[in-house]
């Protein structure tokens, strides 16, 4: 399974920017819609609000700058954090990150064993 | 006697080492060891035989070889990783289980390990963290061969002596293509690990794809001694280069030659029958054999000489078992052996130069056998040590000078050691007493330890009511008149008027058990010195009203632990706020139950009922909270009880939870910047996305479910090409013209129409490359003509040297037309 077309998915809509697929401590899996170095900002950004999250046992957060949003969904010890538009639904992106998280966590984690 | 394949020696030392015949298994692999010396796999069985065996070193060292010959043996690192958890050397192993499953991230055998001990050496916090290396093997698993380069380069510019991800890159720039770049790491790796399998193979093969055939061989041979069944040859090569696998796997079954395998022997028991308890005792003698002094056999009971006990302990390191009882025991002045029988001992013995007859041994051995009485035990009994509890509370007492428990009636001198052992039966100090008596009278420094006078202690969690015992009521007027007496001038504060309000309640103030310390204990704690001056200005009878603890504690729970606030001074903002805000209310003489804290309305605690302090509120105030910066965070510390005992966090818990929230968006916010998430950074992901909607990859505009219905977008009318031609057909030459005439054929749905425009001004206007892609991508994206418009823009974005975009067209161009072939 492509990530990338997992994630990009994601962009289809209107107001997420950029995705990034982390692992919790910050190593960038896969991006779209963001740079490289870009994504490396956004993955310890991202890490650095799931250690928030971490603390209070939560899954999901998203926190406002001044230019957009970043939020963060997280299952096990992988992260998907994307970059928004300001006034994103939250509560409607978080099921579709989620989603998209899973289907990241597959592509990571295939049950076949190549040879 | 008939040669036996090699394969079948292997398995008969599977069965065993699953058939509990280790001693089999290790001779089997001994046995192909001796004609494959550098079977990887054979000593990766014969570490598992030795490991079972519990022959923890020889395991150890079979293990390291089969690692030297394949630096991605699993079962090798497993088995290191057991070895040192059974030396208790958990980072150790933590270190070979995770290298385990780096190595094989998916399988959830080796990451449950990983995560056993990770919390079993970091507790809670211990958790599994996807590393780079395991990353790279994911990727690599995936056949992500181009990520698996790149996260194994990050490894190993970290750790550059992690020789199986040297490997592990190896394999994965060969399975990309880049042959040079592999063979140069294999090389690297076989530096490394000269017989490591998996560079051999790799670097075998190159040099075979390359006509090198005797170098190949060579390479191959030296596979082969590692490998000599050719699975490792199979698995990695035969994937890659089918061709190969002819020239890597011996085509005839290698042998054990004139060596038959032992059958499998029947299962030795590693650990002898219980013995049946049931049974009378036997009547054999224990003999205990010592080196005999003389060469004459001396079939009698020999106890070493202190001489040769000297001699045979080690002279320095840890001292093993029987002879570090003997030290032990020698630091506190017992003899270890007290037979009366064996009086001359040993060393008469020895100075006769005969050993004792086998029935004086036998004496001998009885009276050592036998156990000690009642009263050699009170005799062997250590002095006073140090006693905890309450008597050490005691104790502490008698560094002040004071005399804690006085006997009624009479001047107790304030030092302990003159202890008045003339008490009232009915005082409280008659168990201390008691106790006092039947102590050995050289405890006279210290109190007696009373702890074993005491009541059976109360069952956990339930509060006894001492005062109505009996024989226990005091009297605190003398308790204060002694220790006036002691500590002429002012009283000390706070001692008595704990003890007798608890008292008056009937609790028991002391608990023996760590988890039972009362209440009180546990959250009040030493004033700060401002406190104690503000206390200490206050009148006296102001002082003696001083609410006593149990109601404090009956009433409104305010209790404060000012110590355990002040020692978060490393603790986040909130909690540093917090506590100088009781602080504040400390100094100013508030009573706890009349301190009111700004409380928000979220986070209300339902007993706030009290009046703000202003320099709580301006503590509040002046929190840095960034101001465009909004943390979404749950409010856990506001919603969920706190525990019954931690009385100040009753109170404090809303105030932290609001002022957590705060510090916590002041932190979010400077990480943030920090990181470098800034409004350039925003700019340029908006940027990438306008780029993907342009190039058709994505619309980009879709709401999302449940948002707001999807925008109605009502289908073109469709023109007919000779209307626009007639209204807008262009000059044949001037390529403007003929892009807006394009554009209107989009518009107009006559996408056919539009590519023939298109792909007119790409082949002779170049330059207006960019210009195309919006029309492109909107004829991509209606289905009709998609697989050309795909193929434009590959070309297109070809030329502008991205190569990934114009694969990702190709790819769907050549899908739109597979699909266009499938229909017809």
């Amino acid at each position: 399974m492509n990530m990338e077309g997992v994630l990009i998915e994601l962009l289809d809509y209107r107001d997420v920017l950029g995705a990034v697929a982390t692992t919790t401590d910050g190593l960038v899996i896969a991006a779209v819609g963001i740079g490289d170095e870009d994504a490396e900002v956004v993955a310890a950004a991202g890490s650095t609000l799931g250690k928030v999250l971490a603390r209070t046992q939560e899954q999901e957060g998203d926190v406002a700058v001044r230019s957009g949003e970043i939020h963060v969904v997280i299952d096990r010890d992988l992260m998907l954090v994307t970059l928004t538009e300001p006034g994103a639904a939250a509560d409607r992106l978080r099921p579709m990150m989620r989603g998209a998280l899973e289907r990241v966590g597959t592509a990571l984690h295939p049950d076949e064993r190549p040879a | 006697m008939p040669a036996l394949p090699l394969s079948e020696a292997i398995q008969h030392a599977h069965d065993a080492i699953g058939g509990g015949n280790y001693r089999g298994a290790v001779d089997t692999c001994r046995r192909v060891l001796d004609q494959y010396p550098d079977f990887g796999a054979a000593y990766q069985l014969l570490g598992e035989a030795y490991l079972e065996q519990r022959d923890v070193a020889e395991a150890e060292r079979a293990f390291q070889e089969a690692l030297r010959r394949d630096p991605q043996n699993l079962a090798a690192y497993l088995g290191l990783g057991v070895i040192a958890e059974e030396h208790a050397d958990h980072q150790r192993s933590l270190a070979y289980f995770q290298a385990a499953w780096e190595i094989h991230p998916q399988r959830s055998d080796l990451r449950d390990n990983v995560v056993r001990l990770s919390q079993q050496i970091y507790g809670v916090d211990g958790r599994l963290q996807l590393t780079r290396a395991a990353l790279a093997s994911l990727h690599y698993l995936s056949g992500r061969w181009g990520r698996a380069v790149a996260e194994c380069a990050a490894v190993l510019a970290e750790h550059p002596t992690r020789v199986d991800v040297r490997l592990r890159l190896a394999e994965a720039l060969w399975r990309r293509g880049e042959d040079v770049r592999a063979v140069a790491v294999c090389r690297q790796v076989l530096e490394q690990a000269p017989q490591a399998i998996g560079a051999l193979l790799i670097v075998a093969a190159v040099e075979r794809g390359h006509g090198n055939e005797a170098e190949a061989t060579k390479l191959r041979d030296r596979a082969r001694a590692v490998d000599p069944l050719g699975a490792r040859a199979a698995e990695v090569i035969a994937t890659v280069a089918p061709d190969g696998a002819s020239f890597f796997v011996p085509t005839e079954a290698p042998v054990l030659e004139d060596r038959v395998a032992a059958p499998p022997e029947p299962e030795v028991r590693r650990i002898a029958p219980a013995p049946d308890f049931s049974a009378p005792l036997p009547e054999e003698k224990v003999v205990l054999e010592v080196p005999a002094p003389a060469a004459e056999a001396t079939p009698s009971l020999l106890l070493a000489t202190d001489a040769e006990l000297a001699a045979a302990r080690p002279s320095s390191g840890p001292a093993g078992e029987y002879t570090d009882v003997l030290r032990s025991l020698e630091g506190t002045g017992l003899e270890p052996f007290q037979a009366p029988d064996f009086a001359s001992g040993p060393a008469a013995v020895e100075a006769n130069g005969t050993s004792a007859p086998a029935s004086a041994a036998a004496e001998d051995e009885s009276a050592l056998l036998q156990l000690p009485s009642d009263d050699d035990l009170e005799a062997a009994r250590p002095g006073e040590g140090e006693i905890h509890g309450y008597t050490g509370l005691l104790r502490s007492l008698e560094d002040t000078g004071l005399t804690p428990f006085a006997v009624e009636g009479e001047d107790a001198p304030a030092a302990a050691g003159a202890l008045s052992l003339g008490a009232e039966p009915e005082s409280v100090a008659e168990p201390l007493v008691a106790a006092a008596q039947a102590a050995t009278t050289d405890a006279v420094a210290s109190a007696p330890d009373v702890v074993a006078e005491m009541p059976s202690e109360p069952a956990q969690g339930v509060v006894e009511p001492v005062a109505a015992e009996p024989g226990v009521g005091v009297d605190w007027d003398a308790i204060d008149d002694e220790i006036r007496r002691a500590i002429p001038g002012e009283m000390p504060h706070g001692y008595t008027e704990q003890l007798r309000s608890l008292d008056e309640s009937g609790v028991e103030p002391f608990s023996f058990d760590g988890e039972e310390i009362p209440f009180f204990q546990r959250t009040r704690s030493p004033r700060t010195a401002a406190a104690e001056e503000a206390v200490a200005e206050q009148p006296a009878a102001e002082v003696e009203s001083e609410q006593p603890v149990m109601a404090a504690f009956e009433g409104e729970d305010e209790v404060l632990d000012l110590d355990s606030l002040e020692r978060l001074d490393e603790e986040p903002l909130e909690h540093v706020v917090v506590a100088a805000a009781l602080s504040e209310a400390e100094v100013v003489g508030l009573e706890p139950a009349d301190a009111e804290v700004p409380v928000s309305a979220e986070v209300a605690a339902p007993a706030a009922d009290v009046e703000i302090v202003p320099s709580v509120v301006a503590a509040a105030e002046s929190t840095p909270v960034a101001e465009d910066v909004v943390v979404e965070l749950p409010r856990v510390a506001a919603e969920q009880p706190a525990p019954v005992e931690t009385l100040v966090d009753e109170v404090a818990a809303p105030l932290a939870a609001e002022y957590a929230d705060q510090a916590e968006v002041a932190s979010v916010q400077m990480a943030l910047d920090r990181l470098g998430v800034s409004a350039e950074l925003f700019d340029r992901v908006r940027a990438a996305k306008v780029e993907l909607v342009d190039t058709g990859r994505i619309s980009g505009g879709r709401a999302m479910p449940g948002t707001e219905p999807e925008p109605e977008v009502a289908p073109a009318p469709v023109v007919a090409v000779e209307e626009l031609e007639a209204t807008a057909l262009p000059a044949p030459g001037d390529p403007d013209a003929r892009l807006a005439y394009a554009e209107t054929l989009v518009t107009s749905g006559q996408m056919e129409a539009a590519l023939d425009e298109y792909r007119w001004i790409y082949h002779n206007k170049p330059e207006y490359g960019d210009r195309l892609l919006a029309g492109l991508t909107r004829i991509a994206q209606s289905g009709t003509g998609a697989a050309m418009a795909h193929r434009l823009l590959g070309a297109i974005y070809r030329r502008r040297g991205d190569v990934q975009l114009a694969t990702r067209h190709y790819a769907l161009s050549l899908g739109h037309e597979r699909q266009l072939a499938g229909r017809r």
